[in-house]
């Protein structure tokens, strides 16, 4: 029996070390989407206050434009909006050593990986991040963020076999992981680091959500919401303003992903809204890709001028600073 | 806990553990509890709610068997026949009632509404227990058995009971005759390297087939089957074709991955695929299809039936066939889609009933540079895109859907390959993931024809004879097919059968 478990052991290690090598040794894509994480530390870092945070996934890195709503608050708003994958209990620790006295810090959780499956990341995503910003804050991963970013090995190693391919294929091999249609990339990011490369392209129209189990009954992950609000504290006590804020979306997106009882659950942890869900929705005609998450230009452009609206009204209140 | 998920692997781990302990392999009893105990606490994982249904089956038919064994060593013909009639009642009342009552309210309240009768009773819901189909199967198998008195009733409550619920093969098959599997259980298995490592390899390919294949493929037809409407004639016919490979590979890989755990315990499991796509007729399809299903419908529905209707010749067989055609296709689901599926299939049954060709079995050899004769490779494509057809029974959920897609089918973009291009692209997000899943197929058809003559792609009966050279090929296969399953593994997350 020895040698028959040595003999697995054998071949599921090779396997394993030659996805390895494809992991961490085939040349890097140094236009990457997630190497804009960089970009956007350095954005929180060095912006000049008074400053609106506003922190979130890709439904706000495609749904809002800044420079609007710097025209219209005379604030300087910055976008840290990336991908709802990376978690919240990434992003939010991380941005917080940058965050100053004055601030406002609109954040952005994604119902389903924040609210629903408590903020750690998804599959494929993580690990994409970790690779990208060269481990950063590696230390500071919880173990439920290591079981992810270990099981999105596979994945991005599929992604690098695939690349491997097209730039045997391109004979460059600088070639990116998005080579076909869109292009995901660090290059569509604008200065206030809002993905700006889509506003010109046409609008998709009413999306089909099919891969997100619509009608599927979600429930809230208490533990993250208790997270949520510890974390918010912190932000609080280096003196800026936290609003918490619904998701940007297409309509089918937010009936599929709105979890049932989120508002309830928020009210029951001392959170809240600082407007009503609607008002971060907007018809699937504006859907520009992404299952109804990302928004056309015609989509940004209402989205943030409501958000410009609800803003103002928010700041001057001190009712809804926690 | 599916095959393949990091669950299975750590319960299997542990139970491979702890059966092959020097004081568990030394005792057959302690080796069947263990088995037994295993087999109870993963299927209840599937679905505790229906674990006492499982037990509860097992006990009544443990006793139906003792009881109509004592009957027919009494001489009581007439009570045998009563015990053997009630043992199969109660096992179709729980297909029954479990699997088809809400298709038959539901039918006979459409036919009375059809009738002009006002009927008001809501729709039944009732959650299937997984695998019911494959348990009841192997059950009702057991008692006909011993009123064959090809075996005798098994007197130990738990090797019994590890039959009916052995954990490789309860959810999704194969369905295992007790006559094959219960002396498995009667010695303590030792473990046995060649019979383990052969386990492991058609672990492997299973592996391969069901989640580099299956599962890839599943994107596209998924996709193509749930918006049909929005797709270019072309690619809802790449999408047909393409259909009956990947159910093959998730079924069969299923299957040879339950076949190679069971290797790994010591125990042979019953075959359930032999190269269907190698058949040059449908009758032959179907003795290489499922073959723990069909080998089970001929012995007890099939064979009866045409003892039966002798008497009327030709005609005789072919209602035999029609009947355990229609059977097997509601054996798969409660819908008339696949009564119709079924029905198919016995239809194409009728030509070769007629010119009296239904029953044989030449061998399929090869011809020039080892490529299949040119007549046979003709008739092999001929049966899959007859395969290929009648699946579109199979996939649909209503007749609407069937008539909808092949109308959309008939469009004047059949043969527009640019569109279909855009359009696999766009599902598989780049043409390079398409054409690496295309590949994978290629390489299982092209093993499907190289290994026609073994159980599996990776069997081996000759390692130890082996030059070192070739074992250094089958090496690398090993490291190369574990890479795929590990980095291109495809999302779905499901087995077809699962649903039956």
């Amino acid at each position: 029996m020895k040698r028959f478990i040595l003999d697995i052991a054998l071949i599921l290690l090779t396997a394993i070390g030659a996805m390895v090598v494809v992991v961490f040794f085939t040349p890097a894509d140094r236009n990457a989407y997630l190497r804009e994480y960089t970009h956007k530390l350095a954005l929180i870092k060095e912006a000049d206050a008074p400053r609106i945070i506003i922190i979130g996934g890709s439904e706000s890195a495609f749904g809002i434009d800044s420079q609007l709503m710097t025209d219209s608050l005379h604030r300087n708003v910055i976008n840290l909006g990336l991908h709802g994958g990376i978690g919240t209990k990434y992003t939010l620790p991380d941005f917080l050593q940058y965050v100053r006295e004055g601030d406002v810090v609109v954040m952005m959780p994604h119902y389903l990986v924040d609210y629903v499956e408590g903020g750690n990341g998804d599959v494929g995503t993580l690990i994409d991040l970790m690779i990208a910003t060269e481990w950063r804050n590696a230390k500071d991963l919880n173990l439920k963020q290591w079981c992810i970013v270990l099981e999105g090995t596979p994945c991005c190693a599929k992604r690098n076999a695939i690349r491997l391919v097209k730039s045997i294929k391109n004979k460059r091999f600088d070639t990116p992981s998005d080579s076909e249609g869109f292009v995901y990339a660090m290059s569509g990011f604008n200065e206030r680091g809002d993905e700006a490369s889509h506003w010109n392209q046409v609008e998709a129209g009413p999306v089909n959500v099919n891969g997100h189990n619509t009608g599927q009954r979600r429930d809230v992950n208490n533990e993250y919401l208790s997270w949520l609000s510890v974390i918010i504290d912190k932000y609080v006590a280096k003196g800026a303003q936290v609003l918490l804020s619904p998701v940007i979306s297409t309509e089918s997106q937010f009936q599929s992903t709105f979890p049932h009882n989120l508002e309830l659950e928020l009210s029951r942890h001392g959170l809240g809204f600082f407007c009503a869900p609607s008002l971060c929705v907007v018809d699937d005609v504006y859907c520009f890709d992404g299952g109804g998450a990302h928004l056309s230009r015609g989509g940004v452009i209402i989205v943030s001028n409501r958000l410009v609206e609800a803003l103002h009204v928010a700041i001057k209140s001190e009712a809804v600073d926690f | 806990m599916l095959f393949g998920s990091f669950r299975f692997l750590l319960f299997f781990i542990f139970v491979f553990a702890i059966y092959y302990l020097p004081p568990v392999r030394k005792s057959v009893n302690l080796q069947n509890w263990w088995l037994l105990l295993s087999s109870y606490f993963f299927y209840g994982y599937a679905d505790i709610r229906m674990l006492p249904l499982l037990i509860g089956a097992t006990l009544a038919y443990y006793g139906i068997g003792r009881w109509l064994y004592k009957a027919i060593k009494e001489g009581r013909t007439r009570t045998a026949s009563w015990i053997t009639f009630g043992g199969i009642l109660l096992g179709i009342g729980v297909l029954v009632y479990f699997k088809y009552l809400g298709f038959f309210a539901d039918s006979i309240g459409s036919l009375l509404k059809g009738l002009g009768f006002a009927v008001s009773w809501s729709t039944l819901h009732i959650v299937m227990p997984v695998g019911v189909s494959f348990f009841t199967f192997k059950l009702i198998g057991y008692i006909i058995e011993i009123r064959r008195e090809h075996i005798e009733p098994c007197k130990d409550l738990v090797k019994f009971g590890t039959f009916v619920a052995f954990f490789p093969t309860v959810l999704s098959g194969p369905i295992d005759r007790p006559n094959q599997f219960l002396p498995q259980l009667d010695n303590s298995r030792l473990f046995d390297g060649d019979f383990a490592r052969d386990g492991a390899s058609q672990l492997l390919w299973g592996a391969f087939t069901k989640f580099c294949v299956a599962d890839n493929l599943a994107l596209l037809t998924d996709g193509v089957w749930g918006d049909y409407a929005s797709y270019s004639a072309c690619t809802l016919f790449l999408s047909i074709l393409l259909y009956p490979i990947q159910m093959y590979a998730d079924f069969d890989g299923y299957s040879n991955m339950a076949i190679g755990v069971g290797k790994l315990l010591g125990i042979k499991i019953t075959r359930n695929f032999n190269h269907p796509f190698l058949s040059r007729n449908i009758a032959e399809y179907w003795r290489h299809w499922h073959m723990s299903l069909t080998y089970w419908c001929s012995d007890y529905i099939f064979t009866p039936l045409n003892i039966r209707f002798r008497t009327l010749g030709k005609a005789g067989v072919i209602l035999a066939t029609l009947i355990n055609f229609l059977l097997i296709g509601f054996w798969h689901g409660a819908d008339w889609t696949f009564g119709l599926f079924g029905l198919y299939h016995g239809l194409l049954y009728i030509p070769l009933i007629i010119s009296g060709t239904y029953a044989k079995n030449k061998k399929l050899k090869a011809g020039r540079w080892s490529l299949p004769a040119g007549k046979d490779t003709w008739r092999m494509l001929v049966t899959f895109l007859l395969v290929a057809i009648g699946l579109i029974l199979f996939r649909a959920s209503s007749l609407s859907e069937v008539v909808g897609y092949l109308s959309h089918m008939a469009g004047v973009s059949l043969l527009d390959f640019s569109v279909t291009a855009f359009e696999v692209t766009r599902l598989y997000g780049s043409s390079v993931i398409f054409l690496v899943v295309l590949l994978f197929t290629l390489l299982l058809l092209l093993v499907e024809w190289l290994c026609r003559n073994k159980e599996h792609a990776l069997q081996n009966t000759k390692e130890k004879t082996m030059p070192n050279k070739k074992k250094y090929w089958r090496w690398i296969a090993f490291v190369a097919l574990s890479f795929c399953v590990l980095v291109f593994k495809g999302e779905t997350a499901r087995f077809i059968y699962f649903q039956f």
